[in-house]
């Protein structure tokens, strides 16, 4: 319970053994939203390491296609700002679970 | 800490390209404001040896421990030398062309071509910088 998403690394030991099965068998059963979001941060640094390593060619004169250079570039910002909206949707959201009163 | 974040990715180069482009703007304004100077012989700077000098240094940054961070380091040539961060350019007489009777070596539209090719080398090098500065910006406000 304290620790739905699977983010912090030793929560299972607080938690009963009940709680923990019950939360493997669905991290079994469907991805969990940890390793979803890693796989999304993973792929947007990828697109930025890649248009920035377009850039520097370009610079250096060793691709001329500036049109598909600046398509990656723009792909990349595009990608983190979804990344960034996404992040803050989150921190919305645990804002207004801190407002529950248990 | 500072520092780091402008020596990230492609800014580096993204700004040596930009002071090049300028130098060479200005060069070749020099040629245009000189085209009827009698003895003058028109002066450039050569974008090609620019560009493999750039490129040496990115692959040596990208050789280096951490191949995204961190500024370039140029070594000097005729042309461009850097010392402490800053460039400067030596623009040299070129040899080529045709030697007119006022013993002027102009050629307005090799001058000209040279000049369109600049700016828009000059506009991209604009763009993508200032992409990265959004970027930067959109990073830093939290919201995109």
């Amino acid at each position: 319970m304290s620790d739905p998403l699977g983010l912090i690394p030793n929560a299972t030991q607080t938690g009963t053994d009940a709680a923990r099965a019950g939360g493997a068998q669905r991290t079994e059963a469907t991805t969990a939203f940890r390793d979803v979001l890693m796989q999304e941060i993973e792929q947007v640094n990828r697109l930025q390491k890649d248009a920035e390593q377009a850039i520097e060619d370009l610079v250096a004169g060793r691709r001329d296609d500036v049109d598909a250079v600046a398509i990656a570039k723009n792909q990349a910002d595009i990608a983190f700002q979804l990344l960034l909206q996404v992040r803050n949707k989150m921190a919305d959201a645990y804002e207004e679970v801190k407002q529950i009163r248990v | 800490m500072i520092q780091g974040v402008f020596d990230h990715g492609a800014m580096p180069a993204l700004e040596r390209m930009l002071t090049f482009t300028s130098a060479r703007q200005k060069a070749l304004s020099h040629n245009i404001a000189n085209l009827s100077t009698p003895n003058f012989r028109p002066v450039d700077l050569d974008p090609e040896l620019f560009q493999h000098q750039l490129g040496d240094a990115i692959d040596r940054r990208r050789q280096s421990r951490r191949p995204v961070d961190g500024d370039l380091q140029l070594r000097n040539t005729r042309q461009v030398q850097e010392s402490d961060g800053t460039l400067a350019f030596t623009p040299q007489k070129g040899g080529e062309g045709i030697l007119y009777h006022d013993r002027n070596n102009r050629d307005l539209e090799r001058t000209m071509q040279s000049l369109a090719e600049n700016t828009l080398v000059h506009n991209t090098a604009i763009d993508l910088l200032r992409s990265e500065f959004e970027l930067l910006r959109s990073a830093i406000r939290e919201r995109p």
